[in-house]
């Protein structure tokens, strides 16, 4: 009876040492698909900063791909803290900042800003900035820094 | 009678042991242990190479108001200087352009990378400009290779993005 109790008591200290084990590895599965749904959000802020259409370059309503037109960007700059609302739904907790690079690397937009405390993750996605007015291209690049 | 009974108990309680370690050993060698996928890293290098190319060819350079491919085609049809003329000749100028973009990119990201200009003349190939790299370029790359018209014909832009 004694050898009985004893199997019995040992039997479940291995079921628990089981449940234990178990509950640890759905604790890291589930920390590595939070990480990778944070990654999934970036990726998906990054393509939207460079694909709006609302700063993407357009040639007779046909748009170009990898390019920002200088002046909807400026214009469009002073209109989106007024409706951050909108662009929240877009971007969420993020700040895209466009700068260019070459020829000169002084000029620089903050297009978007809506910090938060914590980590970030940083994209950078080339991109040509065209003015319209001298019909001239200058290299830039798009910062896209979403907050975990 | 007794003791074989026991025995044979303990030996149950001991294979089950056994299988329950086994099966917590391979929940840890696929799951735990498994590597997780570098998404950021393929999403931004496979864009990185296209959006590097295509941005830098179409800049407007300050050398009489030429962008970069046009320069590349005129450093391609008259080699070694290039016929444009600005501090010097198009070659130089515009070496000198694509490295200050790539500095200002690529390299400031700590990004490995190889950028080459090919044209084929009497069945060689020959740069236009100097290769410009950094870092070491083997294993998995992402490639964006951009032909370029000239007057001495097809000219290969390749920027290859490593890592």
């Amino acid at each position: 009876m004694f050898e009985t109790i004893a199997i019995l008591f040992i039997f479940f200290i291995i079921v628990l040492f089981g449940f234990i084990f178990y509950t640890r590895i759905q604790k890291t599965t589930y920390k590595a698909e939070q990480e990778e749904a944070v990654i999934l959000r970036a990726i998906q802020i990054a393509e939207k900063a460079s694909f709006l259409p609302e700063i993407q370059c357009s040639f007779d309503n046909v748009p170009v791909e990898d390019c920002i037109d200088k002046y909807k960007l400026e214009a469009l700059t002073p209109i989106i803290d007024p409706n951050k609302i909108y662009y929240y739904r877009i971007f969420g907790d993020s700040r895209i900042t466009i700068n260019q690079t070459y020829p000169s690397d002084t000029v620089s937009w903050t297009l978007y800003d809506r910090p938060k405390e914590g980590e970030r993750l940083s994209t950078q996605i080339p991109v040509s900035i065209y003015n319209p007015a001298t019909d001239q291209y200058t290299f830039g690049v798009i910062y896209v820094e979403v907050y975990r | 009678m007794k003791s074989n009974k026991t025995q044979m108990e303990i030996m149950g309680l001991a294979i089950i042991v056994i299988l329950v370690a086994m099966a917590m050993l391979f929940v840890v060698q696929f799951i735990v242990l498994k590597e997780p996928t570098e998404l950021k890293k393929t999403y931004t290098y496979s864009e990185l190479a296209a959006n590097t190319l295509n941005a830098m060819l179409k800049t407007t350079t300050a050398c009489k108001d030429q962008d970069i491919t046009r320069l590349l085609q005129d450093c391609a049809a008259y080699p070694p200087d290039g016929l444009i003329v600005c501090n010097g000749g198009s070659c130089d100028f515009v070496t000198g352009a694509i490295k200050e973009i790539l500095n200002q990119t690529l390299v400031t990201w700590n990004i490995a990378f190889n950028f080459t200009t090919k044209i084929k003349i009497l069945d060689k190939e020959e740069n236009v400009i100097p290769p410009i790299s950094q870092g070491t370029c083997i294993g998995e790359r992402q490639t964006k290779i951009y032909p370029i018209p000239t007057a001495a014909g097809p000219m290969i832009v390749r920027l290859d993005i490593c890592g």
